[in-house]
């Protein structure tokens, strides 16, 4: 089976031939290839959103098609076809903690494999073993899952996600509302099932310092289009470029640019993340128990 | 008595479903027109204490004394218009049709005169930079848009203080740093004691004084180059850290000898300049 990703000529209008009718996708085509982790970003109102809903068949193509896992999608598509699609693609919508339903968090997680077709004992199986994945005590499994902390429900969701054992993961804002930490162990959580399960993961953000850790190549949006689909480094050796199109550098990038345009230092590689840059700057600095 | 504005002694608070106090004997101070950040990982009582604050929650025992006055049941709703909060999500706070409507919505509860409301949506739209926005209806703003519309909805109302409670959180890059940036403006007019709670470390770094709560202790209470040199301890406590404290912390993994304070991005950036230079 084909697991990749692809997108031809994809336009999508929201509440066509009215008034009110908005192009949100025009004329879209890409590519994303199986098993990798592909960053979309873009402003708010960009298109983003509307992209991901077509990755499980929520929303069709006005025009144009795309294939997923095998599955053509256009604009005559069924939900009925796509039932098998929608286990394989989970998508983790933004605060997902607000669609937490069941009395308790091991209910919550077995509802998706039950709804598919497993019986009750196996749903659970699977629910135990997904807690376990997204490290969530065994003491809170018979808990509500309004009793947690905003962190800990975003696990449950997540978990509920993961219980279907999809194939492709597709992520929008996952860490949104979360503190510092949580961020990053939710963060590291993804890149450890990508690993783990050889997942394809999507992942949508403003956070360009996530996009350096994380993604092997970055979709740029812009008012529906796509403006660039390249690696990170690629993206972000591009300062003017991203300036013009309101986009931020990674940390490390910025001050690594900073440093150039101030001294005559020069970064072999461009640096995206703060161990990469002080790789590269360490041996230029004075070091501990030296005088100066 | 002293200059505080906010004032809480012996604080006891519990929610009723949780059986350990999340406040325990619990002493705070706000002076007049001090900008305040509460930084804080999730469920360190942050938001509880803006509650307990505006008198949303109510203690187990302990005073809160607000501009002067105790807080209790009778001068509940005189000491909530003393507060003006700005909650997280900018889509659950816009009750108007349009944007003046919505500044209005306050002022028409507190039953102001019809010019003088005019004047002062007007006058608050101004410091927002919204009143070009003035006729707009929702759907034409953007998150950052919206919650400069909702601050502009509190400034109306001429309060003492001002809660931002993760007011930049849900916002874009771009409407983060225009938030982060009228709130700066604010701060310069010197007009509010401002009390903001956040995760943001750019929107801290803007107060005189950074508050850390942790499990509803107060572990450091000092201005933000202070408890930013802390990088390790605020890392350890689940915060972020300001991106040079980050840079320092990989440079002295691989031996380099970097500064002890608190440098902000510029100075890191002069000190490895400087420091290459001299190599």
């Amino acid at each position: 089976m084909d697991l990749s990703i692809n997108f031809k000529n994809v336009t999508y209008i929201y509440q066509p031939a009215t008034p009110f009718a908005h192009r949100a996708l025009s004329d879209v085509s890409f590519s994303i290839p199986e098993h990798s982790y592909t960053a979309v970003i873009g402003h708010t109102g960009s298109g983003k959103s509307t992209l991901i809903q077509h990755l499980n068949g929520l929303l069709r193509p006005t025009s144009g098609e795309l294939t997923v896992n095998d599955q053509l999608i256009t604009t005559t598509t069924t939900n009925k076809e796509l039932v098998k699609l929608r286990r394989q693609v989970g998508v983790v919508f933004q605060f997902p903690e607000a669609q937490l339903f069941e009395e308790t968090v091991l209910k919550d997680i077995a509802f998706a494999p039950k709804n598919f077709g497993a019986t009750p004992a196996e749903a659970e199986k699977i629910a135990r073993k997904t807690a376990e994945l997204v490290q969530l005590p065994a003491s809170v499994l018979e808990q509500s899952p309004f009793e947690l902390s905003g962190g800990q429900m975003r696990r449950v969701a997540i978990a509920g996600i993961l219980a279907m054992q999809p194939q492709i993961l597709v992520l929008d804002e996952p860490t949104a509302g979360l503190d510092p930490r949580g961020h990053q162990e939710i963060m590291e959580l993804f890149a450890q099932l990508k690993q783990q399960q050889d997942l394809t993961v999507i992942l949508v953000t403003h956070q360009m310092d996530d996009v350096a850790l994380y993604a092997d190549q970055v979709i740029v949006l812009e008012e529906g289009k796509i403006m660039a689909q390249q690696t990170p480094r690629k993206l972000f050796s591009r300062p003017e470029w991203l300036h013009k199109h309101h986009l931020d550098l990674p940390h490390a990038a910025k001050l690594a640019f900073a440093i150039q345009q101030q001294s005559n230092f020069k970064f072999k590689e461009l640096p995206l993340t703060e161990d990469q840059l002080a790789d590269q700057l360490a041996k230029w600095l004075p070091k501990e128990g030296s005088s100066n | 008595m002293t200059s505080s504005i906010i004032e809480i002694e012996q604080l006891n608070f519990k929610y009723s479903q949780q059986a350990e106090f999340l406040f325990k004997d619990f002493n705070f101070r706000i002076e007049n027109h001090e900008w305040v950040a509460i930084i804080g990982h999730n469920g360190s009582g942050k938001s509880t204490l803006a509650r307990l604050i505006d008198g949303l929650l109510q203690p187990q025992s302990g005073t809160i004394t607000v501009d002067q006055q105790k807080l209790n049941v009778e001068n509940i709703w005189e000491i909530r218009q003393k507060i003006g909060m700005v909650f997280q999500n900018p889509e659950n706070q816009f009750v108007g049709a349009n944007v003046a409507e919505d500044v209005a919505f306050g002022l028409e509860n507190q039953a102001v005169p019809y010019d003088l409301m005019h004047q002062r949506v007007r006058a608050a739209l101004q410091r927002v930079n919204m009143l070009q926005f003035a006729d707009q209806e929702p759907v034409n703003l953007s998150g950052g848009q919206k919650q400069r519309v909702a601050l502009a909805g509190v400034i109306a109302l001429q309060p003492k203080v001002i809660i931002l409670d993760e007011a930049t959180s849900m916002l874009d890059p771009e409407g983060r740093r225009d938030v982060i940036q009228l709130i700066h403006e604010l701060k310069m007019q010197h007009d509010f004691t401002i009390i903001s709670i956040t995760h943001d470390i750019d929107e801290a770094a803007l107060a005189d004084r950074v508050v850390v709560l942790d499990d509803g202790k107060i572990i450091e209470s000092a201005p933000p180059e202070q408890v930013f040199a802390h990088g390790k301890e605020l890392v350890s406590l689940g915060l972020a850290v300001p991106f040079s404290e980050k840079i320092k912390a990989a440079l002295t993994q691989r031996h380099v000898k970097v500064p002890a304070q608190y440098y902000t991005e510029q100075r890191m950036v002069d000190w490895i300049c400087q420091s290459i230079s001299k190599m």
